[in-house]
């Protein structure tokens, strides 16, 4: 079973890397191994429960939150 | 923590002979010239105002010396950003005519006020030979800034095998700054620490360069401009191709590789070698500005880490309740 971090990382990789994510929502017990993961049934069963389309959306979601401009203020010349 | 600036009535008088000079040498570029002026009289360029007043202070020079060497360092930073934004294609809201002769009545001032300031009545201790020296530094300054400028790449290796001098020419378009350097250090008869000083803005501007690329890298990525954090992340090349790829490798290492704690790292070494530096002169004003610069970065990079964790633990909990 994986411990929580591990599915936030497993999670974070697949919503920053769509070729992850397709890997991830169709084999997901493959994605964590690429991690060296390993997934227990129930989890394998909620990731393969999830809709494409909504991941896909969150991940937008997160890409934007994370590549907005931060608008720095240190001067350079 | 405020960052340590000089005060706003000493930045009003350099900024009124600032435009006195202009109006002198090209009144019609008078407007223009107040419009650069407050361009580069904001938070962001508060080394570049204190430094010249910073080392008058440190080094005992008398206050009209370091008043003349602060107008000087306006000058040029005002005509290197011209031609920073004009090289970039970012000189927004002037016409490139007006550019190039702003940028000629700028570079005139500097030459000016820098000859002034250095060839006042007594001259410096080190005499003749002294200012032969000066000038020849300040052509290698002013040539660094050039190079740099027209050759803006990255160095063509991975990140983590930039070596010293890839770093330095990443930093170098700022090497004009060191122009005050080489001045105070001559009109104060302490041309010997001079090499110490150049070192330490050196490795200043490089921690101001890779902080710099951290802030700014959505922009360039979008811009497709050379950027050093995306390098740190990503290896692959900075083409519109591998834009995708290099956002992702970027958003990889936020999320996934501590916030990119090293790249962060080694700003803070670069700032704490130049404070060390700043601390043996000694020269009060900039040590504290650089201790100002390391607690932004460190806070920043900080803020990253704790964002980006918050957002990945938010991600996979609405993930696997999708």
């Amino acid at each position: 079973m994986a411990t929580q971090a591990q599915l936030e990382r497993l999670i974070g990789r697949a919503l920053v890397n769509p070729e992850f994510r397709t890997l991830l929502l169709e084999d997901p017990q493959a994605a964590a191994g690429k991690l060296r993961y390993k997934l227990d049934d129930s989890q394998v069963e909620r990731i393969r429960g999830v809709d494409p389309e909504t991941a896909d959306a969150l991940a937008a979601e997160l890409v934007q939150a994370l590549a907005s401009p931060h608008g720095g203020d240190i001067g350079f010349w | 923590m405020n960052v340590p600036r000089l005060p706003e009535s000493e930045m009003e008088e350099t900024g009124a002979r600032f435009c006195a000079g202009l109006q002198r040498v090209a009144p019609a570029l008078a407007p223009h010239g107040r419009r650069l002026l407050a361009s580069i009289s904001t938070p962001n360029w508060t080394l570049e105002w204190g430094l010249p007043r910073w080392l008058g202070d440190a080094f005992g020079l008398p206050p009209e010396l370091s008043d003349g060497l602060v107008l000087a360092n306006a000058y040029g930073l005002a005509f290197v950003r011209l031609v920073d934004d004009l090289a970039d294609g970012e000189a927004a809201g002037f016409k490139p005519a007006e550019v190039v002769l702003l940028a000629g009545a700028m570079h005139s001032l500097w030459i000016g006020q820098v000859r002034q300031v250095t060839g006042g009545a007594a001259g410096p201790p080190a005499g003749r030979d002294g200012l032969v020296r000066f000038w020849r530094d300040f052509a290698e300054y002013r040539t660094q800034g050039v190079r740099a400028t027209l050759d803006d790449r990255l160095p063509p290796v991975p990140f983590r095998a930039y070596t010293e001098a890839d770093f330095r020419r990443l930093a170098a378009r700022g090497a004009p700054l060191k122009v005050c350097c080489a001045a105070a250090c001559l009109l104060a008869g302490r041309e010997h620490d001079l090499p110490a000083l150049a070192d330490a803005i050196d490795q200043l501007l490089v921690g101001a360069v890779l902080l710099d690329h951290a802030l700014d890298w959505p922009e360039d990525l979008a811009g497709g401009r050379p950027n050093a954090f995306i390098a740190y992340a990503s290896s692959l090349p900075q083409t519109a191709g591998n834009r995708d790829d290099n956002q992702r490798r970027v958003l990889e290492a936020i999320l996934l590789g501590r916030g990119a704690r090293p790249y962060f790292a080694r700003i803070g070494e670069r700032l704490r070698a130049a404070r060390d530096a700043a601390d043996a002169l000694p020269c009060a004003g900039l040590a504290s500005f650089l201790g100002w610069l390391d607690r932004e970065t460190a806070a920043y990079a900080a803020r990253l880490r704790g964002e980006a964790n918050v957002r990945l633990r938010a991600a996979a909990g609405a993930f696997m309740k999708l």
